[in-house]
């Protein structure tokens, strides 16, 4: 393991992380990227054995897991819970591989509805980038969906079983719009990965590796390319010299011995909550509010999307844990803005799949529906298999008071601080989420539902976390120019979602690669004067 | 029983017993799922409840002085939810712990047309999609927002 002076440090080995690894490779340059976690192994992976609904080791929310690779988040403040994976692929390990894309007005809130601000760049800009992503990861879909701009799709759609007919149904007596949902799974061989084995439990990693998390889409190829990435290396701080430029990193290795890694070029992949961490940790001098923030802005404009959640129950099995648990159908019928509801903006309704048979009696027991003794079976069968959900994913607009912070009275093994996320639900999004509520029940009730939960969108986990170190030309109201640069220090950049200036309604994962390749190509056709 | 719990330290045989008991109350054996009490269910259990004795302890003195066994089947388990609000702490540990035993055995999950015991490799089948479903969405006009028509 060589500590010599590298070309390009990459803090994060996870979506963006990976993707701008892969990107810059073709330069030839020497690249390393640092990421505290570890390789998984997919035999480790929960589907692939007994007690698979309830392993804590790969619950999505770090406080639940509590690995030495984990940090505290503090986020009791939050009705969202903050959700993440520290290791190779990061958060593609535990997402749902749902893959929308941002829509075009979702970069122009600010100019169009009057709300949030508008991106520096367009979808027209990051068009190419998606269409890269896509064919890197491999997105199984329909096209021609009316919903969302035209795009290629690599792969057929997923099935959407029973469940996902039924509720199709539901959409259609309602005359909403609906479609097979965008999804990175390898529905047929894909890029030497086989194809999905309809495992269900996608949230707690893919033993068939059928689902795109980088460590087997991105990662394999960036490596080969010469790209070393090095694992269980936990950085504390970015360095800076005299003149405010980046030096490079201080890191722990997996035996908490420091280590100074020296880099000309420092590129942070730690996502929404990780980036301001890391960065508001990094002071010095030059920074004494921590680096690239000048603008006061690091850790402000979190957005985590505002979230609605409503179960529907059937009378007979749906199946709904056979086939990807978060990939179904969608539906954009409330995506833009329409002045006559009560909110700005909007949201896309996702079909989740139903919960094994562990989930379902715990979830039953705690709602006082499943008695003991003999009426414990009949109970049981009454609601096993028989339920769907209808998630709401809501844009959440960018508001100053909704931070990430470090939290000095909380540390991590290392020793570094925590951090503490202050997140409240503006008005428009509250009234989104009671919106989505309602039509989520009108979708189920049409679909026959025998029953349906009230809206749930306190304690919601997203995994969504935006906006905390946010692009733009002017320093004064961004942290990062229009091309991931920081504008305070001209050889750091920042390329994961922290850098979104908006949260759209769709989940995050492909518009924060699309964006990760579109600052590695700017990166690459600024060779010459990237510092200018 | 001996064979079941030689390994355990944490409970008396005495209190052993009253945890069998409650786990054939909580869930009884129907006609093709076995009961909780079930020797090789109830030494997942038992596993499991081994590390939670500070919790289930006290509940257990409680429970154990309602002399159960002299009563009808039905009218134990209506006593025993009668200190369910005294007991939140044992209530709540100790199903959860039987639930993720129960739930995730074998014969179980087979019983309930699951893999077992893990999802993989064995997959599943899923039914091919209707996709004539999507016939009153394909004649919709694209109604995502452009902005060539906005600027």
């Amino acid at each position: 393991m060589s500590i010599e002076p590298v070309d390009v440090l990459i803090i994060g080995a996870g979506a963006s992380g990976a993707a701008v690894a892969w990107s810059l490779a073709d330069t030839r340059m020497r690249i390393l990227c640092l990421e505290q976690g570890d390789w998984v192994n997919p035999t480790n992976y929960p589907s692939a054995g007994p007690g698979y609904e309830t392993r804590n080791d790969f619950a999505i929310r770090p406080n639940d897991r509590q690995l030495d690779v984990d940090y505290p988040i503090n986020d009791d403040d939050s009705p969202v819970k903050v959700v993440n994976f520290n290791g190779v692929g990061g958060g593609t390990i535990l997402y749902m591989a749902h893959f929308p894309r941002f829509h075009p007005s979702d970069f122009r809130t600010r100019s169009l509805d009057g709300v949030g601000e508008d991106w520096p760049i367009d979808y027209a800009t990051l068009e190419p980038y998606f269409a890269e992503n896509d064919r890197m990861m491999g997105v199984a879909g329909l096209a021609g969906d009316p919903g969302c701009p035209p795009k290629e799709m690599q792969l057929p759609p997923v099935p959407l079983g029973k469940l996902g007919e039924r509720i199709a149904g539901g959409f259609n007596e309602l005359g909403w719009h609906w479609w097979p949902s965008e999804s990175a799974i390898a529905t047929e061989p894909y890029d030497g990965r086989d194809r999905c084995l309809n495992l269900g439990p996608c949230s707690s990693g893919c033993a068939q590796g059928a689902k795109a998390s980088t460590d087997i889409t991105y990662w394999p190829h960036a490596i080969r390319a010469g790209v070393e990435l090095r694992t269980r290396c936990r950085v504390r701080e970015i360095t800076v010299d005299k003149k405010g430029m980046a030096t490079g990193a201080i890191y722990y290795d997996e035996h908490g011995v420091e280590h100074a890694q020296k880099a000309a070029v420092v590129i942070v992949a730690c996502n929404g909550v990780g980036t301001p961490r890391l960065l508001l940790n990094s002071v010095s001098t030059a920074f004494p509010n921590g680096i690239a923030n000048g603008s006061g802005l690091v850790g402000k404009n979190l957005m985590l999307h505002a979230m609605a959640v409503v179960q529907g129950q059937f009378e007979s099995r749906m199946d709904g844990f056979k086939g990807p648990i978060g990939c179904a159908l969608w539906s954009k019928e409330f995506y833009e803005t329409d002045l006559s509801r009560e909110f700005k903006r909007g949201y896309t309704m996702e079909i989740v799949r139903g919960s094994g048979p562990t989930s379902t009696a715990l979830n039953g027991m705690m709602m006082g529906m499943l008695p003991w003794g003999s009426e414990h079976h009949d109970a049981f069968d009454q609601l096993f298999d028989k339920a769907g959900s209808i998630v709401a994913v809501g844009e959440d607009l960018p508001e100053e008071h909704n931070t990430v912070t470090l939290d000095t009275e909380v540390v991590d093994s290392n020793g570094i601080p925590a951090v503490k996320i202050s997140y409240t639900l503006g008005e428009n999004s509250r009234k989104m989420i009671e919106h989505a509520g309602e039509r989520a029940k009108e979708v189920f009730n049409a679909a026959g539902a025998i029953a349906t939960s009230p809206t749930i969108s306190s304690g919601v986990s997203s995994g969504h976390s935006m906006g905390t170190a946010r692009m733009g030309t002017d320093p004064s109201r961004s942290v990062v120019n229009e091309w991931g640069r920081s504008h305070d220090v001209k050889n750091l950049f920042v390329v994961d979602s922290s850098v979104f200036v908006t949260s759209a309604g769709v989940n995050p994962t492909s518009t924060l690669q699309a964006v990760s390749l579109y600052i590695a190509d700017s990166m690459k056709k600024r060779l010459s004067n990237l510092f200018d | 029983m001996s064979d079941i719990l030689a390994s355990d330290n944490t409970y008396t045989e005495e209190e052993k017993a009253l945890l069998v008991r409650l786990c054939e109350l909580m869930i009884p054996a129907s006609e093709n799922r076995p009961s909780a009490a079930e020797p090789e269910l109830f030494k997942d259990i038992l596993s499991r409840l081994s590390t939670q004795g500070s919790v289930l302890k006290p509940a257990l003195a409680t429970l154990a002085a309602l002399s159960l066994d002299e009563l009808p089947a039905s009218e134990q388990v209506t006593v025993i939810n009668q200190h369910r609000e005294a007991n939140p702490a044992f209530f709540q540990t100790f199903e959860s712990q039987v639930i993720q035993a129960y739930y995730a055995h074998s014969t179980v999950l087979t019983s309930l047309g699951v893999n077992a015991p893990s999802p993989y490799p064995g997959g599943y089948d899923v039914q091919e999609t209707d996709w004539s479903l999507l016939n009153p969405v394909r004649s919709r006009e694209p109604f995502y927002r452009k902005l060539e028509l906005e600027e």
